[in-house]
């Protein structure tokens, strides 16, 4: 059991790192340099484009910094210290993590559906409706991150009991 | 800490040292230093059994409630 545990975290910290990698390429080149190429073609839609690179761009920051505080974490429970104050810090940068990036979505959201709304030539409910339901599901993902720490404060705190006993 | 575990005075009784007494016991030297100097917070059964078990003693002889 203990061996799969450790074989587990070394595969997932292989994805880890790739997954940031792939961050870093989109962060760097295919998020710039696709909007970069929109607005040469419609300069018209600068007020769309320009919010959409600035809040993509801090989107997947956001998602680097959840990599690296998930890789501590795997680090400690390798070491078996996950259940101990430290391990707090790191969860706390995943959940800001998670809330920053939810409220930029959202804010980007609000801003495309009321450019959407007070455009009467793209008046159309789907898009709008589309990112209403990635809001809704962003909020959940910040509320399982809640309960997730939660339970982390509560087995951190029956382990410290536990080592107490003698 | 209102409950004393007086290992030092069955100790004393049975000129047994400390480093003999957490062998036998299983416990750590360390251990036994914060059962003894009051610092502890709990103890398992299985610890008091065996505790019990080399000293030749009851949990009574061992546990010793002080107001404070």
């Amino acid at each position: 059991m203990f061996r799969f545990h450790g074989q587990l975290i070394i595969v997932l910290r292989v994805f880890l790192a790739s997954l940031f990698a792939f961050l870093v390429l989109l962060q760097v080149l295919s998020l710039p340099g696709d909007i970069l190429h929109d607005l040469g073609n419609s300069p018209d839609a600068a007020h769309l484009l320009w919010p959409m690179l600035v809040v993509g761009e801090l989107e997947l920051l956001c998602a680097e910094v959840v990599i690296v505080c998930t890789a501590k974490l795997l680090t400690m429970v390798r070491r078996d210290s996950i259940f101990s104050d430290a391990s707090l810090t790191w969860v706390n940068g995943i959940v800001w993590s998670f809330v920053a990036g939810w409220l930029l979505f959202a804010c980007l959201a609000t801003y495309r559906t009321a450019v959407i709304y007070f455009t009467p030539r793209l008046r159309d409910p789907g898009i709008p409706i589309l990112l209403f339901g990635i809001v809704l599901f962003g909020a959940v993902l910040v509320l399982l991150m809640l309960v997730l720490r939660a339970l982390l404060r509560q087995a951190t705190i029956l382990r410290t009991d536990m080592e107490a006993v003698i | 800490m209102a409950i004393v575990v007086r290992i030092d005075v069955e100790l004393a009784k049975r000129k047994m040292s400390v480093g003999e007494f957490a062998e036998r016991v299983g416990l750590t030297p360390a251990n036994v230093a914060v059962l003894k100097n009051g610092r502890a917070k709990a103890v398992r059964f299985s610890t008091l059994e065996a505790m019990c078990r080399t000293l030749g003693c009851q949990p009574g002889d061992l546990l010793e409630w002080v107001d404070d």
